[in-house]
């Protein structure tokens, strides 16, 4: 394919400026890479820019060796892989056939859907549900009650709209079930909104940790989030404390920061690689092409 | 093309309504099924709750749960309207608001289509997982770093600045420079991750229109104007009523973590408010009453947004 | 709340079953269930007459970790406590971060367990209010001798409302953090003694900030470092006499020291130091890392040190710079002869027990054990296997100290005021550290506030915006935006807002408790 001159200028423009964007967004992430393999001295002073300064993996076995990060690293992959399928098919079911447009009532289903986006019972009621259905401590408070968002129902709903209705119809011709164009047709065209709301609810699982403040006491099912965020906070003396704790004074003998950033790293790695694994779902056409053709 | 097989449908067979919604039960018993689970989830974990609202009536005990607690009426919402920085916080937080949804929003559908135009796949791949690295960084991380990048005597913005000649400039504690510097942070943060959704209604799109369209003679302009942004505008609008609904959330953490006393000014906000003064006592009738504030504001602009974008022809949200 | 058949004391079948159990298991309520009330043989390693009990009870571990196949029921300190106290105890540890918020779901929930720890006054406050706690006044004078004994008037004061005691308090380990430290090294180099006065203060941060301290020939340093919010500044409003937020008493009542003249004073020797560029510019973005990694870069050679600072940025700066030698100051003397420091409240911490529990007798217990007798291991860890004595001297394996950190969460939430077991922890740490004789200077000139009352009513309602309104006026003050008078439009505004209302419950209880 030519491109005009003025496309081939426009062409180079937008390449060197997604670049620079692409280096901005990485140069943080080099950043706190670069303190996770240098010594706490180094990067307590200053010195740790986008190169390590004194060379350590030292962190990185430290973390790596606890038990504790590898019990809470399990149970991170275990709430992501089971919440992400239970959101995806749930929020999938419940889009389809809000998305038809014979369906009886869905424009009242879909307002009450939005308006749980703003409008929620909060922090003690929910948890009291939560409690009246018996989750407190079980894996289901990790699932459960965070089960389908709004916000992705509604962005399904949408995509599945989009899809041709004649691929559908002529389905139905041939004498397709409901169930059977939906699997068969309408998710694998969906392909690219389900990787995008896979990675939605999948990134959501492994970030979130509220819920294992309110609804686990169970140290053993704390997930990674929480063990981080301790690992943190155990070393971190606000700077007008004034509660006179002592533990902040024995923080620069466990915490330091490069083990905050080793943590980091290691806690936030293995999600980041889930979304170059989707990608293949985001090329153009192929899905449509591959259902027409 | 979906809307206007509905409008025809809806349109041809107006008086066997009736025979029409005993037709849809019996014929589609197997969609009506499927929505079941889901139905159930919003009642029992979104609606059961809801009943927490009327605390924003009361001064709420947790100990002694709703029906003990004593109810203080409008007491809370006059706490907050009678602030006497009330004026100046709601403007705070409208302007930022409005900055962040100005530049913000457009952000990630301009990338989405820059990203669209790569034809190398490396490169492209590789952009699309750089940008969205910075979702994943906290607030806390971001500005630490970004403290250090903006300081006027050692940040490497202001010794570019000084290099070209200008003045080192107090980005963080000027009054005149703090919004834009949220808004651009926001979006530096968010843009890449923002795009994600764009990119999934581009690929949806069916690559014959390109080709029809080339064969036309359109340029790469012309394509992204009448095909590409056509094909992402269910989407584009979907967002932009769910964003309205957030009107009035600015996103806590990230003012809370870069503002300071010399920009409280510009940068105190409705979040940072409830912050200082929900933390202590009823504090859970007072955030729900500032909470109810927000939601109803916006639940009218989505409403109203809603009817708009029905009226141009778009799908709206119910 | 109401039946709890878990709470029932247990038979002796059940103590050996349970022993097993609880072993096991963590966390929950589960535990103890059934069994009859009042059988209580008492256990074998138990004190002579305790009846056998159970506590369940809430504490904050701060985020610290256990080591590999121990948990928070399942670790030899507890089973210390347990033998010692004739006591079945389950112990729950929400996490760190978002503890509070724990508490509240704990305090909606219908299985309330017997005793909670909560770090923040008005949540004490509130739940008082709610009548959601029970007085401890019998049970402590019947099982808390070594409470009595450790904890000093003023914190009872505290955690007493309408003659109740509501609380068992945890005191605060010292008296307060701050404490000025300088670069001996760069005043050698400048010839300069090290300063007493506020004026030779003054004189130190001047030469450091222009005569080129380090020797590198580059106006790099500053003479003086302050951070957000106002921190670190405590010895120079001391040497007015004042701290910011204080209540001190005035002809008889008490006024907010945030409002006097002399904090005008202090506001405008520090808007000297920053109009003569002597101050740190950067410092109201200052946060805990960029203001440290400033002193171990070796930018400044003056500032208001935490007193464990030695062993954190003034440490690395040493690390750095092998020439680099600190040196604790005297507490810089005012234009009146005054001086001193920010110090603490008495209380770090509250112990409650819910009204619902059945066992206040067994909660006192515990902490009278925790606190008195048991408070040395708790704190040092065991002895033989985390220390020794060498020559009168503690000697700490720090391996082992932190792979037995968790011991301290118990210890922590009910510390004795002023324990001599401190002392020697801190001296273990190394006595190069000058930890105790710092703590001791800043001992000698703490700036204490007078109202020792929990937050009254309208201290809930205003005190975070005057707080807020406090930090602006100030700082804009300082740094030059606005005029040294705008303080006076402060003190007006600060009464307006709330101010006027929280002086006058302040009073009310000063009148009832002077």
């Amino acid at each position: 394919m030519k491109l005009s001159r003025s496309e081939q200028l426009a062409s180079g423009i937008n390449h060197v400026l997604l670049g620079t964007l692409g280096l901005l967004a990485l140069l943080p992430f080099i950043h706190v890479l670069a303190q996770s393999l240098s010594s706490h001295d180094a990067i307590t002073t200053g010195r740790v820019t986008l190169w390590p300064v004194d060379f350590t993996l030292e962190s990185y076995s430290r973390v790596l060796q606890e038990q504790a990060f590898l019990n809470a690293f399990q149970v991170s992959v275990l709430r992501t892989v089971a919440g992400t399928l239970v959101n995806v098919a749930l929020t999938c079911l419940l889009a389809y056939p809000l998305s038809k447009t014979y369906i009886k009532g869905r424009s009242t289903i879909m307002f009450l859907i939005v308006f749980t986006m703003m409008f929620g019972g909060g922090m003690i009621p929910t948890f009291l549900v939560v409690k009246a259905t018996g989750l407190l401590n079980t894996f289901w408070a990790f699932i459960i009650p965070g089960a389908i968002s709004a916000f992705n129902v509604i962005i399904m709903k949408n995509f599945f709209q989009s899809v041709p209705l004649e691929l559908e119809e002529s389905a139905k011709m041939d004498g397709g079930s409901n169930l059977g164009i939906l699997f068969r047709i309408v998710i694998p065209l969906s392909m690219p909104a389900i990787a995008t709301i896979t990675l939605f609810h999948a990134v959501g699982h492994w970030n979130s940790f509220f819920d294992t403040v309110l609804y686990i006491t169970d140290r053993k099912m704390f997930p990674l989030q929480v063990y981080l965020r301790e690992l943190i906070m155990f070393n971190q003396s606000n700077i007008d404390n004034n509660s006179g704790y002592s533990s902040n004074m024995d923080s620069a003998l466990l915490a330091l920061e490069s083990i905050k950033a080793a943590a980091l790293i290691a806690s936030t790695v293995p999600i980041l690689i889930v979304y170059p694994f989707l990608q293949k779902y985001f090329v153009k056409g192929i899905m449509l092409g591959s259902v027409k053709g | 093309m979906a809307n206007l097989a509905e409008v025809a449908t809806e349109a041809t067979i107006p008086h066997t309504r009736k025979r029409r919604r005993f037709h849809s039960l019996r014929s589609h018993w197997d969609l009506y099924l499927l929505m079941v689970p889901g139905i159930l989830y919003f009642i029992i974990y979104k609606y059961v709750p809801m009943w927490g609202i009327v605390i924003a009536f009361q001064n709420y005990s947790v100990f002694s749960g709703i029906s003990g607690s004593e109810w203080v009426g409008l007491q809370h919402f006059k706490t907050m309207f009678g602030n006497s920085d009330f004026y100046k916080i709601f403007t705070n937080t409208l302007l930022i608001s409005i900055y962040k949804l100005l530049w913000g929003f457009p952000g990630p559908i301009i990338l989405a289509i820059m990203l669209n135009e790569i034809r190398n796949m490396l490169y492209k791949r590789s952009i699309q997982t750089l940008v969205y690295l910075p979702h994943f960084l906290s607030w806390i991380i971001v500005g630490g770093i970004m403290v250090n990048v903006l300081s006027p005597s050692s940040g490497i913005v202001n010794q570019l600045l000084t290099m070209l000649g200008f003045e080192p400039i107090y980005f963080l504690t000027s009054p005149d420079w703090f919004r834009s510097i949220l808004v651009a942070s926001d979006i530096w943060k968010e843009v890449g991750w923002g795009a994600i959704i764009y990119l999934a209604a581009i690929a949806g799109i069916d690559p014959q229109l390109y080709e029809a369209a080339i064969m036309d003679g359109a340029n790469k302009f012309r394509q992204i104007l009448h095909i590409t942004l056509p094909a992402m505008m269910g989407v584009i609008v979907i967002l932009f009523l769910l964003r309205l609904g957030h009107v009035l959330d600015v996103g806590f953490e990230q003012i809370f973590i870069l503002y300071n006393p010399l920009v409280y000014d510009v940068a105190d906000v409705i979040e940072t408010y409830v912050y200082r003064v929900g933390i202590q006592q009823a504090k859970f009738s007072f955030t729900t009453a500032v909470g109810l504030f927000k939601a109803v504001i916006g639940l009218l602009l989505v409403m109203m947004a809603n009817r708009g974008a029905k009226k141009l022809g778009q799908e709206g949200i119910w | 709340m109401r039946n709890q058949p878990w709470k029932k004391g247990i038979s002796l079948t059940m103590v050996l079953a349970l022993a097993v159990l609880s072993a096991c298991s963590n966390g929950g309520g589960s535990s103890g269930e059934g069994g009859t009330e009042g059988t209580s043989p008492t256990g074998q390693n138990g004190e002579e007459g305790m009846e056998r009990k159970s506590v369940r009870a809430v504490f904050n571990n701060g985020g610290r970790n256990f080591p590999d196949g121990l948990d928070e029921n399942n670790n030899p300190y507890l089973d210390y406590i347990r033998e010692n106290t004739n006591l079945d105890i389950t112990l729950q540890i929400p996490p760190a971060d978002g503890y509070q918020d724990a508490l509240n779901v704990i305090m909606a929930s219908d299985n309330l367990p017997d005793m909670i720890h909560s770090m923040d006054p008005s949540w004490f406050e509130n739940y008082v209010q709610q009548n959601a706690l029970q007085p401890l006044n019998d049970y402590i004078d019947q099982y808390g001798p070594d409470l009595k004994k450790n904890i000093p008037e003023e914190a009872w004061k505290t955690v007493t409302i309408d003659g109740n005691i509501y609380a068992i308090p945890s005191m605060n380990a010292v008296p307060g953090n701050e404490i000025m430290y300088v670069r001996k090294d760069w005043l050698d180099r400048l010839e300069l003694e090290p300063p007493t006065t506020l004026e030779e203060y003054r004189e130190v941060m001047r030469a450091f900030a222009q005569d080129d301290p380090d020797g590198n020939g580059q106006n790099d340093t500053f003479g003086f470092i302050t951070a957000e919010n106002l921190a670190r500044i405590a010895p120079i409003l001391g040497a007015f006499g004042v701290q910011r937020g204080m209540w001190t008493d005035r002809d008889g009542e008490l006024v907010n020291m945030s409002t006097l003249p002399e904090m005008k004073e202090a506001l405008g020797f520090l808007a000297g130091l920053h109009q003569d560029k002597l101050l740190d510019p950067e410092w109201p973005l200052n946060k805990e890392a960029n203001f440290t990694e400033k002193i171990a870069a070796g930018k400044v050679g003056l500032f208001s040190a935490f007193w464990y600072d030695t062993r954190g940025p003034i440490l690395t700066n040493k690390n750095n710079d092998p020439e680099a030698e600190w040196l604790a100051l005297e507490f810089p003397e005012g234009p009146d002869g005054k001086k001193g420091t920010m110090g603490f409240g008495y209380i770090s911490g509250y112990n409650v027990v819910p009204v619902t529990s059945k066992n206040p007798d067994a909660v006192v217990r515990m902490l009278n054990f925790m606190n008195g007798e048991g408070y040395r291991t708790l704190l040092l860890g065991f002895e033989g296997e985390v220390w020794k004595e060498e020559d009168g001297k503690i000697v700490t394996d720090f391996e082992k100290h932190n792979e037995h950190i968790y011991r301290q969460t118990l210890g922590e939430s009910i510390r004795p005021y002023q324990a001599d077991e401190e002392r020697d922890r801190l001296d273990s740490l190394g006595m190069e550290f000058d930890l105790n004789a710092n703590i001791d200077k800043i001992s000698e000139a703490v700036i204490r506030d007078e109202y020792l009352g929990i937050p009254t009513p309208a201290m809930g309602s205003y005190s975070a915006d005057l707080n807020k309104l406090e930090i602006e006026y100030f700082t804009k003050i300082i740094v030059g935006q606005s005029p040294l008078d705008d303080f006076d439009t402060f003190v007006a505004e600060w009464k307006k807002r709330g101010g006027d209302e929280i002086t006058r419950e302040v009073n009310e209880w000063y009148a009832a408790n002077k």
